[in-house]
């Protein structure tokens, strides 16, 4: 491990505690209105599914200005005797600390993991801050399997809209089950469950966090990391995911440069792993499932069609760098149809996932061009697929993703035969 | 009296060895220095580029993909660094050969020493001017296209060809032809596309000006159209 980046106050922490066994780390920035809900259905949790143990709550925060760190040394949960059966032999502590670094998910997750080296303990989940459905079983869902299973890392399960997560359903879930042959449904969940092992691993390569990753990339790199080293992977139902609304200023394309960049980065490190994987399998699940309502959510179609369309005729100097002579055509084909009618055939989205996958490797041009010009492709799929789902059922849609995935695994010898 | 007249020329060339020999001496050791300097200079400067991280701009802006496209197997630090390299060989030769005190020689290696920087300077900048306006024209296409601004490729295309224009005066400049010339060609050129988008602005559009004022001033004290709920991660 290289060296600290705790502050002064985190490492006094670190010494007063010595040890924990289970430590829960909670990233933030400027999440005040959840976070006191997180913070409390994280503690009952602890207190409840695992009152034996010594447990540290760790919120490692980006510089908020809201008073995010303020109310998380204020929460406390009120009353225990309501959820407890037995009392907590341990009181939960906690660690309010500042990052260091990149500003960043992958940054905060550095100082969780530094502590929970520090404090020796055996399990490390990790739950996003804007989180409204929470509960404390979350917590039993992405510990249990680590301490009385031995699995090194939980990834979650979640009941979602069915338009929800869908830079994982169209590109990070099929991508990664095709390349690393695991189903693990959620490679970019935000929530997971790590063993002690696997978190010294984590910090073992500090390089990646000066990265894409240390911002929205380190999930998919956790759960790359996980299955490419052979660690013992499963996944757990948690429930209905509700978050805070996301700052509709977030620019979709940096998200998808930060989380395409490190899937297709990570390509590079693990070529002898995916390169022999020809199948895919499921993964042990945990967790008992069951259905929840979601909210409506509104769609834009006219512009995310619009964005296609307009990618389709101003991006070809881009693309024809890249792109073969086939998917253009493929392009030029379906844009300027009818909005409701619009259609963006599997097996041609999956071609472009590949290709683009190819020309990162080969850096055919600035890598960050050939990523963010994927956006106006990405939104063009995205509107076939709520076309396509429209009146679909939530298991109509996954075995919508499941059909996607299998062509995924259809194209992949296409990918290797062109992989230099 | 024959002894002295087969002696005589080996005698003259004894002297006029003497005489050069020292300087022979002195240019081999300046060149022998020369080529040590060169080779520090050019270990300094591959230094200096790798801490600047100058292959990553190269590879962002596109000239390491063309240099391997070229089948060129060193990288962009490399290359400068062999420039630098043979720079600094080439002016200790002009330099060594200046110490034989030849006026013509003097004259030819002074002006072509002033100059070959230039020259290089030139190469370099119509180069670099010629991937840096692909680099931004490209950035800037995909920021529009992204952004959905209807005219991306007529704006990204303008910024490329003056970029492009700015680079090739710049070159042109290093170089010393038709100095004024061209910077005053450059000037006219852009003040005049400056002022004819003001007055194609100011006048041919000055209905689509007072709309979209009109717009921009509505849109702030209306409540803006709601985005996508979904999430996408």
């Amino acid at each position: 491990m290289s060296k600290s980046i705790l502050s002064k106050e985190a490492r006094e922490k670190v010494s007063e505690y010595q040890q924990a066994e289970i430590v829960v780390g909670i990233p933030s920035y400027n999440n005040v209105r959840t976070i006191s809900h997180v913070v409390r259905a994280v503690s009952a949790g602890l207190v409840k599914y695992f009152p034996n143990y010594r447990c540290v709550i760790i919120n490692s925060d980006g510089g908020s200005k809201d008073g995010t760190p303020d109310v998380v040394k204020n929460t406390m949960v009120e009353d225990f005797n309501t959820i407890l059966i037995e009392h907590p032999l341990y009181p939960v502590h906690k660690i309010v600390t500042p990052y260091h670094g990149i500003p960043g998910k992958g940054s905060a997750f550095r100082t969780i993991f530094e502590i929970a080296h520090l404090l020796q303990a055996r399990a490390c989940a990790v739950v996003d801050s804007d989180l409204r459905s929470i509960t404390p079983e979350w917590l039993e869902g992405l510990i249990e399997p680590i301490l009385i299973h031995g699995f090194d890392f939980v990834t979650p399960l979640y009941q979602r809209h069915k338009y929800d997560g869908t830079i994982t359903n169209s590109i990070v879930y099929p991508l990664t089950r095709s390349l690393y042959g695991k189903r693990i449904r959620q490679p970019i969940g935000g929530e997971f469950g790590i063993s002690g092992n696997l978190v010294s691993h984590f910090l073992d390569d500090d390089k990646v966090y000066d990265t894409d990753i240390a911002r929205f990339g380190i999930d998919a790199w956790m759960t790359t990391t996980a299955v490419a080293s052979g660690f013992k992977v499963c996944q757990s139902f948690l429930g209905a995911k509700i978050h805070d609304p996301k700052d509709p200023g977030a620019d979709l394309s940096s998200m998808m440069v930060q989380v395409v960049g490190s899937v297709f980065n990570l390509m590079e490190t693990y070529y002898q792993s995916w390169s022999k994987v020809a199948n895919s399998e499921t993964v042990p699940e945990f967790g008992f499932k069951f259905e929840v309502a979601t909210d409506p959510v509104r769609v834009n179609l006219e512009r995310m069609v619009a964005n296609f369309n307009q990618g389709v005729s101003d991006l070809n100097s881009v693309w024809e760098k890249f792109l073969s002579y086939e998917v253009l055509s493929g392009l030029r084909k379906i844009s300027n149809s009818n909005i409701l009618e619009f259609r963006f055939p599997k097996p041609l989205w999956v071609r472009i996932i590949y290709e683009f996958a190819l020309a990162y490797h080969q850096k055919v041009m600035s890598r960050h061009h050939i990523l963010s010009s994927l956006t106006p492709l990405y939104l063009g799929r995205t509107a076939s697929f709520v076309n396509e789902n429209v009146d679909s059922s939530p298991e109509q849609v996954e075995s919508d993703v499941e059909e996607l995935c299998l062509e995924f695994e259809k194209q992949k010898i296409y990918l290797l035969s062109k992989w230099k | 009296m024959r002894s002295v007249i087969l002696s005589s020329p080996f005698t003259i060339f004894w002297e006029r060895l003497k005489d050069i020999g020292p300087k022979i001496l002195e240019i081999f050791l300046i060149i022998l220095l020369g080529f040590l300097c060169a080779w520090i200079l050019k270990v300094v400067a591959r230094v200096i580029l790798k801490i600047i991280k100058f292959d990553n701009l190269c590879d962002r802006i596109g000239l390491s993909t063309a240099m391997v496209k070229a089948n060129v197997k060193r990288t962009a630090t490399d290359i400068l660094g062999l420039i630098v390299y043979w720079l600094v060989i080439f002016w200790v030769l002009v330099l060594s050969l200046s110490m034989l005190n030849v006026q013509v020689i003097d004259d030819l290696a002074s002006s072509f020493l002033l100059y070959l920087p230039h020259f290089f300077i030139a190469v370099l900048v119509l180069i670099f001017g010629y991937f840096f306006a692909g680099f931004v024209g490209r950035a800037l296409l995909i920021a529009l296209v992204n952004a959905q601004v209807k005219s991306a490729k007529p704006i990204s295309l303008t910024v490329h060809i003056l970029i492009l224009i700015l680079f090739l005066t710049m070159g042109i400049e290093q170089l010393g032809i038709a100095k004024g010339v061209v910077v005053v060609t450059f000037s006219i050129l852009l003040g005049g596309v400056v002022l004819a988008l003001a007055i194609a602005f100011g006048l041919g559009g000055k209905d689509m000006a007072k709309d979209y004022l009109e717009k921009k001033t509505k849109a702030s004290s209306e409540p803006r159209k709601k985005p996508d709920e979904f999430s996408h991660i």
